[in-house]
């Protein structure tokens, strides 16, 4: 993969690919976002990454928005919203098409 | 700091139970009611989703809430996220899975990115170095009692492969640093089948 390239579409990849495999809710894959984030993407550092941590526990809004302040340090505001519908939409649809079927 | 993970059982909120919802939202309605809720939850919405849905808009009984939420929490990603989708759109279609989605979201990642530019310009300031350091290991010590109390079942019920599964799992993500996929699509598949097993030998 050529992330270095594209910062925007290494965020989407990354945390639409990790939105399937979040079970568990936003806070069971926050270690995968440490790993991802600090090891492979050397997108921040480990304390910027526990700074990230507190702001979004801090913020109103649910705790999936901690992937809104990573985009927001990778790649500004682009990067913020970009990050946040990659991890919000694909589980959204599934959601949606999977409840419909049960209905 | 509620965990958005615990089960809505254990949300200590009034049931009204057998109620019938009132009338149906529509978009801008559940536009609103998200957002508020969203902006309520301080580090987790789902008390506040449960209470604005079940107890103060009666859009659904406590036990369709409980129903919704169980799916959304089988399902993979934010639960609360997946929550208004569902939600929205057994009112009022794919518009109303948007308009609460886009309640839910919208508010408070403006909210969350403004904060992430100032962290940006002021974050190397000593004072809020402090601040956020406390904050986190507050956070943390959050994370660890909802973790304990997600645990707790497995040992009363002295669940030693659950427990051997959990450790396993703790080992790969958290000492071995492995990727989550990997280590999913291993584990799950590998303790559906233990408890296959161990149900077909406990019935023959």
């Amino acid at each position: 993969m050529n992330s270095d390239t594209n910062p925007i579409l290494s965020l989407a990849l990354t945390f639409g690919v990790m939105s399937l495999f979040a079970v568990g809710g936003a806070n069971a894959a926050i270690p995968e976002m440490h790993r991802v984030a600090v090891d492979v993407q050397h997108w921040m550092s480990d304390k910027q990454f526990a700074d990230v941590f507190a702001i979004s526990q801090l913020s109103p809004g649910p705790n999936v928005l901690i992937v809104t302040l990573i985009g927001y340090s990778v790649a500004g505001v682009a990067g913020a919203l970009v990050a946040t519908l990659a991890m919000c939409g694909p589980t959204a649809i599934l959601a949606y098409y999977v409840s419909r079927l049960m209905t | 700091m509620m965990p958005p993970d615990s089960p809505p059982v254990a949300v200590p909120a009034p049931d009204i139970a057998g109620l019938a919802p009132s009338t149906p939202p529509g978009l801008v309605a559940l536009f609103v009611a998200f957002a508020k809720m969203s902006l309520a939850g301080f580090g987790g919405v789902l008390v506040w989703a449960r209470r604005g849905i079940v107890d103060q808009h009666r859009w659904m009984t406590a036990d369709e809430f409980n129903e919704t939420f169980a799916l959304c929490h089988f399902l993979p990603g934010p639960n609360v996220v997946n929550l208004s989708v569902v939600f929205g759109s057994r009112f009022r279609g794919i518009p109303g899975g948007l308009a609460a989605f886009a309640g839910l979201l919208g508010p408070p990642v403006v909210i969350v990115t403004v904060l992430a530019a100032l962290y940006a310009r002021y974050g190397e300031i000593d004072a809020l170095r402090r601040i956020l350091a406390g904050v986190s290991c507050a956070a943390v010590g959050l994370l660890i009692s909802a973790l304990f109390r997600m645990m707790m079942p497995l040992i009363k019920r002295r669940d030693l492969i659950g427990l051997v599964i959990m450790a396993a799992v703790f080992v790969a993500i958290g000492l071995l640093r492995l990727p989550l996929p990997a280590v999913l699509l291993v584990a799950t598949p590998l303790s559906i089948a233990i408890a296959f097993f161990i149900r077909r030998r406990a019935t023959s």
